[in-house]
């Protein structure tokens, strides 16, 4: 049998990534959920220290994985978005408490929700559209 | 013989991809680990040739995993590349000082993967 040639194995392997962009795409849409029960809690300043720690793991996987599969612009807004809950960590030690946000808070909650709309616009518009992955 | 490389990530996507490049396009053979507990044992069973290892996971993350390595005479001298979504930034600083051949970005060009592992590497 001949051996696969540099382009077969490109075929192949743009095969791979279009079998599981569809998985990637429902995973991601999954985690704006943790992110949107994890600002909500913030919003009310209500939000424990485990759910915007997961709430940061789950922007930060999205980083990464929205990326790999062809969606480099939710990539980069996942980022800023991981910035804003790692910061809201490290600034607001008593927000669990329902201490209201300071001005700086409420601003950075509001930007981190502009982000989690325009992640999942650009998700779901890809989901519907049959997005092909780059690469 | 093959290269044997020890991918461990705790997104199945990723990984999962991660192992398609590595196979397909580098040619190699390719294990996998869910997280840095289960990336320990299958280095010390299978000795793999290098290991990409995520950063951020939950419970043993990457610099857990690389410090619980070189305490094991068996897999201290695996070579360690981080793949990872944090480049720079205050968590960095953590894992500055770790004996790790490089850093990969994420997210990664499934296509060129394996040339960046390899010039790493010196493959």
């Amino acid at each position: 049998m001949a051996a696969l040639s540099a382009e077969d194995h490109e075929q192949a392997m743009h095969a791979v990534l279009h079998t599981l962009t569809a998985s990637a795409l429902s995973t991601n849409l999954a985690r704006c959920l943790v992110l949107d029960s994890a600002l909500t809690a913030l919003e009310q300043g209500r939000c424990t220290d485990t759910v915007r720690l997961e709430a940061e793991q789950a922007a930060h996987q999205m980083v990464g994985s929205a990326g790999t599969f062809g969606f480099p612009h939710v990539s980069d807004l996942a980022g800023e978005l991981e910035q804003l809950l790692a910061g809201s960590g490290a600034e607001d030690a008593d927000s669990a408490d329902g201490t209201p946000a300071d001005p700086g808070e409420a601003t950075d909650l509001a930007r981190a929700r502009q982000l989690l709309a325009q992640i999942q616009a650009e998700l779901t518009a890809g989901s519907a559209g049959g997005h092909q992955p780059a690469g | 013989m093959s290269r044997r490389v020890l991918v461990v990530d705790d997104d199945p996507l990723l990984r999962e991809v991660a192992k398609a490049a590595l196979e397909m396009v580098g040619g190699w053979t390719v294990l996998t680990a869910g997280s840095g507990s289960q990336a320990q044992a299958i280095a010390s069973s299978e000795q793999p040739d290098a290991l990409l290892l995520d950063v951020m996971m939950p419970g043993m993350d990457g610099p857990a995993t690389v410090l619980a390595l070189q305490e094991d005479a068996t897999t201290r001298d695996i070579p360690v590349i981080f793949l990872t979504a944090k480049v720079g930034g205050r968590r960095s600083d953590a894992w500055a000082g770790l004996p790790v051949v490089g850093v990969i970005p994420k997210p990664f060009d499934p296509m060129t993967l394996s040339a960046e592992v390899a010039q790493l590497l010196g493959w």
